[in-house]
């Protein structure tokens, strides 16, 4: 007999935990990305009209968006934790008290994913990683999206219902090998008070000196990473000291499907596994609008569609992509897995249940796209700021290194390699367990999940074309 | 590159003919390049002039 040895928990290490488990740790990291929010702003308001010579453009295209996935895999969703949204949003509520409660329509996840649609759509429509300045109106729109929104309506609204970059997070945080979570699941139990959902209050009861989850997260039934985004509040609620941040195997929550605390099931949730199939096509469809293929694609039909504007063209693309392909794969297998496996579940069910298996594929494709711009360019971030210093009348950090860049891109190919095999066999892996369970409703295992590793390998031989397809970078169109 | 990140490429010109002057640079990806000129004249003042290049194949 072995003894399960008990999780890591990242609360108790040395140095790294003492800091966490500080009331202001999510407040120290916060104000650094502040300063360097505003900087961008201003820079890529004011500064160089060239991309890779503008703060906005550098640190949004490359440096944020390669650490976060990075992060993502290695730890868990800390760039929520870190956001400089929710400590203007933190300021704002200082002075303004929100009245209003989101209206129930809205309390899912339908508008935060067209918003994800709608900003990859921005992203290649104004080829948002060449213009300093539409980025940094993208950030000031952010800013100002969340003192709207969470200015009128009470709780984590924007977090929960709204924000795009959050629902990626929430869906990639579900591949992280870390989660916040209670350590004894027995010492909830006899918890009267609740205090990691409802926070706690002054004697006057008016006060809140602490508050709990604001995303309806329940610690004994939170289950997964979903809507988690690592305030640590709930750790500094709990008066018993039972929350931790403990390891788990990346992917489990997306093996099982129990009551999870303000989510539900996710075999009911079809606006959340819209999401997670926007999260893995689009991964595909924004790493396709970076090689070559993609011009010939929008010429062509530009061609044929008569038009000359990128819009309309770039339109029937997304909805190819992000409609058709989804609905018609994903369609066929569920209908496979009705008719060749025998399963009693119905079409829609069984495309919701089976659209979480694909998640690590999505993920790998993001991984490899955005480590590679991180990974091949980490260190312009050197000769940007050295001339934005130097901009402001004297060049302290020295005259920009403009040949300063990062690993070249030959060593990273293989890196973006794995990381697309690491998906392949995370999503083969989910998709697997779920067609064993499927047994449940009368399905032949081997069967159920033949149809939806097709389609793994489909998606996987789709993201290896693109890694291997030389890459255009254009900001113009057909031309 | 227009995109943020991406490794420049740099290359002298040296002077062909009265004025005119010749270099070398390589386009490494297909897509939209930057050329940025800069010149040091001989009282030492600097210029720069930038131009673009787009859609390399």
């Amino acid at each position: 007999m072995y003894a399960e040895s008990p999780p890591f928990d990242l609360l108790k290490a040395a140095v790294i935990g003492r800091f966490f488990r500080w009331r202001h740790a999510r407040t120290f990291l916060q104000i650094p990305l502040l300063i360097v929010g505003i900087a961008m702003i201003a820079h890529g308001l004011f500064g160089p009209v060239l991309a890779p010579k503008n703060l906005a453009t550098t640190v949004s295209w490359v440096h944020f968006r390669g650490a976060l996935v990075l992060v993502l895999l290695c730890a868990g969703n800390l760039f929520c934790m870190a956001c400089p949204f929710m400590l203007v949003r933190q300021w704002a509520r200082r002075l303004f008290r929100p009245r209003f409660t989101w209206p129930r329509g809205l309390r899912n996840k339908w508008l935060s994913a067209a918003l994800f649609v709608l900003i990859l759509f921005v992203y290649e429509l104004f080829d948002l990683w060449s213009s300093p300045w539409w980025t940094a109106w993208l950030i000031v729109a952010y800013f100002a999206g969340i003192l709207v929104i969470d200015g009128f309506f009470k709780h984590a609204v924007f977090c929960k219902f709204v924000c795009p970059i959050g629902q990626f997070n929430f869906v990639a945080s579900t591949l992280s090998p870390l989660e916040v979570k209670v350590r004894d699941e027995g010492v909830c139990v006899p918890c009267i008070t609740k205090d990691c959902i409802r926070g706690r209050r002054d004697a006057s009861d008016l006060v809140v000196i602490q508050r709990g989850c604001e995303l309806a997260l329940f610690q004994p039934s939170k289950s997964g990473n979903m809507d988690c985004t690592f305030c640590l509040e709930c750790v500094q609620a709990c008066p018993h000291d039972n929350v931790g941040i403990l390891s788990r195997p990346p992917a489990s929550e997306l093996m099982t499907d129990p009551r999870r605390s303000g989510i539900g099931f996710f075999s009911r949730r079809t606006d959340i596994a819209v999401l997670a199939l926007v999260f893995t096509f689009g991964a595909l469809l924004n790493a396709f609008g970076m090689v070559s293929p993609v011009y010939a694609l929008e010429s062509w039909l530009g061609r044929v569609l008569h038009v000359s504007h990128e819009a309309p063209v770039l339109g029937l693309i997304f909805v190819v992509a992000l409609v058709v392909e989804p609905v018609l794969l994903l369609g066929l297998a569920a209908w496979l897995t009705r008719v060749w496996a025998g399963s009693r579940r119905a079409t829609l069910p069984l495309i919701v249940r089976y659209a979480y298996g694909l998640v690590p594929l999505g993920f790998g494709m993001w991984l490899a796209h955005y480590s590679f711009h991180f990974l091949t360019g980490f260190l312009t971030l050197i000769p940007v700021t050295q001339n934005a210093v130097a901009s402001l009348g004297r060049p302290l950090l020295g005259e920009p290194l403009w040949n300063l860049t990062g690993i070249p891109a030959r060593f990273v190919q293989p890196l973006e390699l794995g990381f697309l095999m690491l998906g392949l066999a995370g999503s083969l892996l989910v998709t697997h367990r779920l067609a064993q369970d499927d047994t449940e409703a009368g399905a032949h295992p081997a069967r159920a999940f033949i149809p939806w590793a097709a389609i793994c390998l489909l998606l996987w031989g789709t993201a290896v074309w693109l890694i291997l397809q030389p890459m255009e970078m254009r900001a113009t169109f057909m031309g | 590159m227009s995109h943020p990140g991406m490794r420049p490429e740099f290359g002298d010109a040296r002077e062909v003919a009265a004025g005119r002057y010749q270099g070398r640079l390589a386009f490494t990806m297909a897509g939209d390049w930057v050329i940025i000129v800069r010149v040091t004249l001989p009282g030492g003042q600097k210029l720069e002039r930038q131009m673009e290049v787009n859609g390399v194949r």
